[in-house]
């Protein structure tokens, strides 16, 4: 079986067809788009203190601590959202060019993510209270900008293209 | 009146631009979302802070400065795009119940932003009711923006 069937069998499924036909469809959206702003909004943030653009003056360590709970929190609500959408339109969005795009900057930010914090914050105390960190973090910072900005993209292209 | 105004939008050269060129819809729409999510990030944590749950080593007006600048910068992006696409499609939007209701929610969190969120986030003595009471109200509203602006999708 194909991957491509199985998303028609996902799609066609009873709770696939039962999400797509709901009243309250539009919610879901809303809900996927708004956790999403939540998510990323915050990382947004984080990213500008790894990059010395904002709140330089708070140590980065600080930052993350303060506000992944909350990131993670909107996280999991957009993953959430986000399976439900894909199960009501598996076998389209496997199809489509901007569904593929979102999934390859998402999963590139998710490895960033992972990379600095295995690799790059492993010698965070010697420039954790820098107003500008090391080229390596701030390109991180911005690596991290640039795909999630891609997620954003891909993601709102893809309704356009169904 | 209203609706003049959407027709007129709508004949304009910038709607008519925006719709007969292939992408330029989405590629306003997109940069909608990247202002609504500078500006819903923004908004979120500094509500959070003014709730007390988040930097609460940092004074109100010291976190508001930080995250001013970047909101503005969301608001004003979102200010732009939203237009640009409603000039595309006016007539369509006359008739959606959520635009409008989206259009009340915005006008009116536009005046609470610049009034009671300026004037609360750069107070560090405010009282914490008062504080809590303008971070649930700017959540209340921006993201009311964000549903209703989703909504117009579907009605």
């Amino acid at each position: 079986m194909t991957i491509l069937e199985v998303c028609q069998l996902i799609e066609n499924s009873q709770i696939g067809t039962s999400i797509r036909e709901s009243n309250n469809y539009w919610m879901l959206n809303g809900a996927h788009v708004l956790s999403l702003a939540m998510s990323v909004g915050a990382i947004f943030w984080f990213d500008l203190r790894a990059m010395g653009v904002n709140m330089r003056h708070v140590r980065v360590s600080e930052v993350y601590r303060q506000i992944s709970g909350w990131m993670y929190g909107g996280f999991v609500t957009m993953f959430i959202t986000g399976v439900l959408l894909f199960w009501a339109h598996a076998a389209t969005s496997y199809m489509n060019i901007y569904f593929r795009i979102k999934f390859l900057a998402m999963g590139l930010a998710v490895l960033n993510a992972m990379y600095f914090n295995v690799k790059t914050a492993r010698g965070i105390a010697a420039w954790d209270a820098n107003p500008v960190p090391p080229p390596g973090v701030r390109i991180a910072g911005i690596f991290s900008i640039v795909m999630w900005a891609g997620v954003i993209a891909a993601g709102r292209l893809m309704a356009y293209t169904f | 009146m209203a609706l003049s105004i959407s027709q007129w939008a709508e004949m304009s050269w910038w709607g008519t631009f925006v719709r007969e060129s292939t992408m330029g819809f989405a590629i306003a729409s997109v940069f909608l979302l990247f202002g609504l999510t500078l500006l819903l990030g923004g908004i979120f944590l500094m509500s959070l802070r003014l709730f007390g749950l988040i930097l609460t080593d940092r004074s109100v007006s010291q976190v508001g400065r930080d995250f001013r600048k970047w909101t503005l910068a969301g608001l004003v992006l979102a200010l732009v795009s939203g237009p640009t696409m409603w000039a595309a499609t006016a007539m369509r939007y006359y008739d959606s119940p959520a635009f409008w209701l989206e259009q009340q929610i915005l006008a009116v969190a536009i005046v609470f932003h610049f009034s009671l969120w300026e004037w609360v986030i750069r107070k560090d003595d405010a009282p914490a009711v008062l504080r809590a009471f303008t971070g649930a109200l700017a959540l209340f509203l921006w993201f009311g923006v964000g549903v209703m602006g989703r909504a117009i999708g579907f009605f």
